[in-house]
């Protein structure tokens, strides 16, 4: 296996029969796609479960992918429609924040855990409170790291389009968030 | 991936909100979670010389999953205009010249031509495969293989090489333009490989064959607004120049329904957006030869037969059927004859002694001129 082919490489050896070169692929975007799979649902479950499904659909339609085009790109949108999908087939519930890592320890470390997870809890509750629109392009500049053009490749969206989305869904988000998230 | 900055002229809000993002805990993979995708991968990978996605043609389809403006599009009713007919026919015929042009139709250099020498005259004697004697071992190699003997040995395969409809698409002027155009234009030629190893395009290609009815499916495909949007762009020259008048209501139907199928995929949009700024490819689309092959339901049956994809996938076989000597034999009916006459094993060295035969002929032919 090598792991510093391009994805375009990799995809080639995929293409050409052997299956095993996309290991590399799922090594090199797991953890990101589930984090942005988990900050559009807010269930840690939903988002193994959708990040891995959109990885195994990735290589099923792995030959209808464009090469023209970035394979993140592709794969991104690939886990933000499962997700979106995922969420709308979902019965109206109030937002899972139960699942946050483990915060066991003690004293200042705990307090500093604790103040940490009301923070995290407080953020991801407020992610999903945003429309569909405002939390895809939070997730993938934020939790996917892409660059503007990078995920309005992946949105279908002009550049312009995302810098101006973002800008407001960061101020709906700050609004969410309140004063008392600053502490 | 991004080196852009946040934080420049931002409100309170998104000040806060910036701040909240980047101090946000990035969670680790749950454990296994790498070793069940390739569970799943090699559960799903494909055998020998086939590509992924290609194994499950029909019937799967997730719209959602392609496109970033398909999701959750809103569609309705109505009849089919002409100009969507027409745009139908552009993706047909995209799709079906695609096939060709990019899988291969090179042409047939040094090497590939049988050391029996070109008869000079046409010789109708059975023949055995040690007659022949090919310097392209891949060549020999792919005439020689159970996919090719399958294929033309099927009396509809065969049928289909030989008609006058195929022979006179694959030899229009618009043809041969496109095909120069793939076989120069990376670009195109990829965009045209994306959409035509998609799901779509085989789904496409078995639904013109069997004609079945998918009205509604149809209808709420060409209402999406962003189908349109997209056809709009990249189909306005190609439906300028072809003519809605050469479908008969059959036909019509039919791509249309094939059409419902295909846009589904967005490679075919960018396929098309690829295509149409060619002149070549809306004269290709205004060729009635090429027009009265998509209409025969057993030339697309053809393109979506399984042993065809095979054949065709491999570079070598198709060396050997866009030599024009070969579509010389299948005029001349030697083809037809050399396979009925001779054993599986020696189908391909007997299509070989056809086609030079069938070269002989030809260059007799001329010399008597």
């Amino acid at each position: 296996m090598v792991d510093g082919d391009p994805d375009e490489a990799l995809v080639a050896r995929c293409l050409g029969g052997e299956a095993e070169a996309f290991e590399s692929i799922v090594s090199r975007y797991q953890r990101v796609l589930f984090n942005a799979a988990y900050r559009l649902l807010g269930d840690r479950e939903e988002a193994r479960d959708v990040a891995q499904g959109a990885l195994v659909k990735a290589y099923e339609k792995l030959s209808s992918f464009d090469p023209r085009y970035r394979f993140f790109s592709w794969i991104y949108r690939i886990v933000v429609n499962e997700a979106l999908n995922t969420r709308d087939r979902r019965r109206p519930t109030a937002p899972l924040l139960a699942d946050l890592p483990d915060v066991s320890g003690n004293g200042a470390r705990v307090e500093e855990a604790l103040a940490a997870r009301e923070r995290s809890d407080s953020l991801q509750a407020a992610i999903l409170r945003l429309r569909n629109e405002d939390r895809e392009v939070i997730v993938l500049r934020h939790f996917a790291e892409l660059s503007y053009a990078e995920i309005g490749e992946t949105l279908g969206l002009a550049e312009k389009t995302v810098k101006s989305r973002l800008h407001e869904a960061r101020q709906r988000l700050g609004r969410l968030l309140g004063p008392e998230s600053q502490r | 991936m991004t080196e852009e900055r946040d934080d420049v002229a931002l409100d309170e809000d998104e000040k806060r909100a910036l701040r909240a993002l980047e101090s946000a805990e990035r969670l680790e993979v749950p454990k296994g979670f790498a070793e069940n995708v390739m569970r799943s991968v090699r559960e799903r990978a494909p055998g020998e010389g086939q590509l992924p996605g290609r194994a499950r043609v029909l019937g799967d389809r997730s719209p959602e999953f392609w496109s970033p403006n398909e999701r959750r599009q809103p569609s309705g009713g109505g009849g089919m205009s002409s100009r969507k007919v027409l745009l139908g026919i552009a993706a047909v015929a995209v799709i079906a010249i695609g096939f060709f042009a990019v899988k291969g139709f090179p042409p047939v250099g040094p090497g590939s031509e049988g050391t029996v020498g070109a008869a000079k005259k046409y010789q109708s004697e059975q023949i055995a495969a040690k007659d022949v004697v090919l310097q392209n071992p891949e060549v020999q190699r792919v005439l020689q293989s159970d996919s090719f003997r399958k294929l033309i040995t099927n009396p509809e395969t065969r049928a289909i090489l030989t008609s006058k409809d195929f022979q006179k698409a694959m030899g229009a002027a618009e043809v041969q333009a496109f095909l120069g155009l793939a076989s120069r234009d990376a670009a195109v030629g990829r965009a045209l490989d994306g959409a035509l190893d998609a799901q779509a395009v085989s789904g496409l290609l078995g639904r013109l064959a069997s004609d079945s009815a998918a009205a509604s499916a149809v209808d709420a495909a060409l209402n999406d607004a962003a189908v349109a949007k997209a056809f709009d762009q990249a189909a306005s020259r190609a439906a300028e120049n072809a003519s809605a008048k050469a479908l008969d209501g059959a036909s019509a139907k039919a791509l249309d329904s094939a059409l419902g199928k295909a846009i589904q995929d967005a490679g075919l949009e960018r396929l098309l957006a690829d295509a149409a700024h060619d002149a070549s490819f809306a004269q290709l689309l205004s060729n009635s030869a090429f027009q009265q092959a998509m209409k025969d339901a057993s030339f697309t049956s053809l393109l979506s037969d399984a042993s065809f994809a095979k054949a065709v996938s491999d570079p070598a076989f198709l060396q050997a059927i866009s030599d024009a000597s070969f579509l010389d034999a299948a005029k001349s009916g030697a083809l037809g004859a050399a396979v009925d006459a001779a054993s599986a094993a020696a189908a391909g060295a007997a299509l070989e002694k056809a086609t030079d035969a069938a070269q002989g002929k030809a260059q007799d032919e001329a010399h008597k001129k």
